[in-house]
């Protein structure tokens, strides 16, 4: 058994501890998808507190063997659509898409490896088209692509985090990816 | 064009890499006490798959979320939510400072007595109009006077008994739609699990305590603490209870175990 599927029985027991040990090795994942579905960091933050209380609740109904991650982002998925939905916002995750990380790099413009101030440039502006190709994109679309790249979340993961089943993860996918392509094409002229 | 999507593709990623998340907040600490006084339910049944997307839908509606605009009327969105307390269309909030009242009608003073109660009504016909059982507390007897509201929706009736002590009993169904009732408990306000002949329920006890609900279409009402006192919730067949008055714990205890 994973140390996954261990801590997990352990806190089935009412072994606080690993519990906790369990929240800690997947808040962060829970919180980036909140995020992602719920539109902002406080409403995530929430969300994902309230899904590890829930989801200890639950544990006498989690099927032992079963992976715990995609059963857990299930749940941080729900709480983070409630959120959203009962609020009626459509607010999208501004990520800080790191003017400072490309502000970083062109300060240390002198160190050997660095790219040139040049490419810098050229680079973030790149970045910053696709980013907006990315904000132009429905929100299935865009959430099924963060899923994908930004969270590096797997198939089944996905799917239980996008409510669908595994097969149409793929199809889903590459339709957002159509979508964003087209989008890109038009910036890009 | 599959060239063109692994081009697409290397560019999310590179985009992925410089991109930052906001920082993980530190949920292990509020879990933590969270589920301190939570332990994990007994294995009453258990699923043989994994739990259906419908049955995680609805042990997801029963506890109902909060609209943004009452984040925005409580200052310092970072309060815990108790929600350990078991109750599912109540919510319980610590806040560091209660929040001002919003306009609205709970904070304008009402132009006659008990207008935010609603309309005066006999418990007959609250018992005929509305769509659950209304209980009275056997220990007090019959309400000198009963008020009738129609928000949130399914209606809500308030008996008030003069006293002393004076009480305030407000019932009305609490889950099944999207009305939830939050209390925000500031400082100095004590909140307590307790449970009421089984039934889930909060004692909350101390300082003044707002009170904030929104109905089903999502209008925020905020109403003050109309019987200065303590404050005992709990929640029966989908019916939240409410007690308000200067009385201590183990009389609003006994009071609310008499209802029938």
């Amino acid at each position: 058994m994973d140390e996954d599927g261990e801590l997990v029985m352990r806190a089935r027991n009412g072994d606080t501890a690993a519990y906790e040990r369990l929240v800690e090795r997947h808040a962060g994942i829970a919180f980036r998808t909140a995020c992602v579905l719920a539109g902002s960091a406080a409403d995530a933050e929430e969300a994902t507190q309230d899904a590890f209380v829930k989801a200890h609740r639950a544990l006498g109904r989690f099927r032992p063997g079963a992976p715990w991650r995609p059963w857990l982002l299930q749940i941080v998925a729900n709480e983070a659509r409630n959120r959203r939905r009962s609020a009626g916002r459509r607010v999208r995750l501004e990520l800080r898409a790191a003017e400072q990380a490309v502000g970083a790099a062109g300060a240390a413009g002198l160190s050997l490896a660095a790219p040139s101030p040049e490419s810098v440039v050229l680079l973030a502006e790149r970045d910053a088209g696709l980013r907006r190709a990315l904000g132009t994109l429905a929100e299935r679309d865009r959430e099924v692509v963060y899923l994908r790249y930004f969270l590096d979340l797997s198939e089944t993961e996905m799917s239980a985090v996008l409510g669908c089943r595994p097969g149409t993860v793929k199809s889903r996918l590459s339709r957002a990816l159509q979508r964003l392509r087209a989008a890109v094409e038009e910036r890009d002229g | 064009m599959a060239e063109r999507f692994d081009v697409l593709e290397s560019r999310l990623r590179a985009l992925a890499a410089e991109t930052e998340f906001p920082p993980t907040p530190d949920v292990a600490a509020a879990v933590r006490s969270r589920i301190a006084v939570a332990p994990v339910p007994p294995k009453r049944f258990r699923f043989a798959r994994r739990p259906s997307r419908r049955a995680l839908a609805v042990a997801i509606a029963c506890v109902v979320a909060l609209p943004a605009a009452a984040i925005a009327a409580v200052p310092g969105a970072r309060h815990a939510v108790l929600d350990w307390l078991g109750l599912r269309s109540v919510r319980v909030r610590t806040v560091p400072a209660l929040p001002p009242a919003p306009p609205g009608p709970g904070s304008r003073p009402s132009a006659r007595p008990g207008a935010d109660l609603g309309r005066r009504a006999t418990l007959a016909r609250a018992r005929a109009q509305l769509p659950f059982s209304v209980r009275v507390p056997r220990a007090l007897g019959s309400p000198p006077r009963v008020f009738l509201a129609s928000s949130p929706p399914g209606g809500r009736v308030s008996l008030i008994y003069r006293g002393p002590p004076r009480l305030l009993v407000t019932e009305f169904r609490g889950s099944h739609t999207r009305t939830f009732l939050e209390k925000t408990a500031g400082p100095g306000t004590t909140v307590e699990r307790v449970r009421v002949s089984g039934a889930p329920g909060a004692w909350l006890a101390g300082r003044p305590h707002g009170f904030i609900y929104a109905d089903a279409r999502g209008v925020i009402r905020e109403e003050s603490t109309r019987v200065a006192g303590n404050v005992l919730l709990w929640e029966r067949g989908g019916v939240v209870f409410r007690l308000e008055g200067r009385v201590s714990k183990a009389a609003a205890l006994r009071i609310a175990r008499s209802f029938r």
